[in-house]
């Protein structure tokens, strides 16, 4: 889990051009300001391109928060090793 | 909520209202912001434009326009619909715009693609969506790629934008490309 973490912290820090020890726990658009419009697309197409998975729609709505993002990711790699 | 017809994680879909018209959506359409990358967008919209709009999608079985609302706060923040729908070639154009921009995080933006997508697919049984976007519109951009929606073709030099022409970008996606990427949501309608 926390390779995972780690990973869309990176991924965040890019696309929101942000320090990842400013990116609290409960990173989510209404807490840090960089995460708008755009930057959330680039997010989800980052977040696939790093993970090498596509994200369905029912998925792609629950991308609203870090903890939320870490637990879809998770579990879309735990099933492919299932 | 208030007659849903569509629910995602924050926004609902619902037949919009009366309500509606008394409020800003005349207001977005007038906006220079939320209409810059409109293609129909030169002209000041009025609440009397915005009724005669109402009344001729009350009875259209071409077009389908929802209002997106904020499940929390209950504010009408934007607009989408099916329109051109082809009954017989079973496709339609899609298109949204959310008209207030507190709410424009992308979140919302990309939950009603989903549900207008589910909506087209899996309830009016069309076969085939799409849609035309003005060249350098970031945002639409990437909805594009997201949802896999491929590029079929271009209007070259074509809109006056920011002082330049640039091109109108047509696409479409496929029920079957949709279904490849939610192999789930047929399951999830299989009647038990």
């Amino acid at each position: 889990m926390n390779e995972i973490k780690n990973k869309v912290l990176d991924v965040m820090s890019a696309v929101f051009d942000m320090d990842i020890k400013d990116i609290p726990d409960n990173a989510a658009p209404e807490v840090v300001e960089n995460w708008e419009s755009l930057s959330h697309m680039n997010l989800v197409l980052a977040l696939e391109e790093e993970f090498q998975l596509r994200f369905s729609d029912e998925e792609m709505m629950d991308l609203l928060n870090l903890p939320t993002i870490i637990s879809i990711i998770s579990g879309i790699l735990e099933a492919r090793h299932e | 909520m208030n007659n849903p017809y569509a629910i995602g994680k924050r926004i609902y879909l619902r037949a919009p209202t009366v309500e509606d018209l008394e409020g800003r959506w005349h207001e977005w359409f007038s906006d220079p912001e939320t209409t810059q990358y409109l293609i129909d967008r030169f002209w000041p919209n009025t609440i009397e434009l915005q009724k005669e709009f109402f009344q001729s999608i009350q009875h259209s079985q071409n077009r389908l326009v929802l209002s997106i609302i904020d499940q929390k706060t209950g504010e009408h923040i934007g607009v989408c619909n099916l329109s051109a729908i082809n009954w017989i070639h079973r496709f339609a154009d899609i298109a949204l715009v959310i008209g207030e921009k507190k709410y424009r995080d992308g979140q919302r933006a990309l939950e009603t693609v989903s549900l207008l997508l589910q909506i087209a697919f899996l309830r009016l049984n069309l076969l085939n969506l799409k849609g035309g976007f003005i060249e350098s519109n970031p945002l639409t951009e990437l909805i594009v790629k997201i949802f896999d929606f491929e590029i079929v073709g271009r209007d070259k030099n074509l809109f006056f934008f920011k002082g330049n022409y640039v091109d109108l970008v047509h696409v479409q996606l496929s029920r079957e490309k949709w279904l490849d990427r939610n192999p789930k949501a047929i399951q999830v309608q299989k009647p038990q």
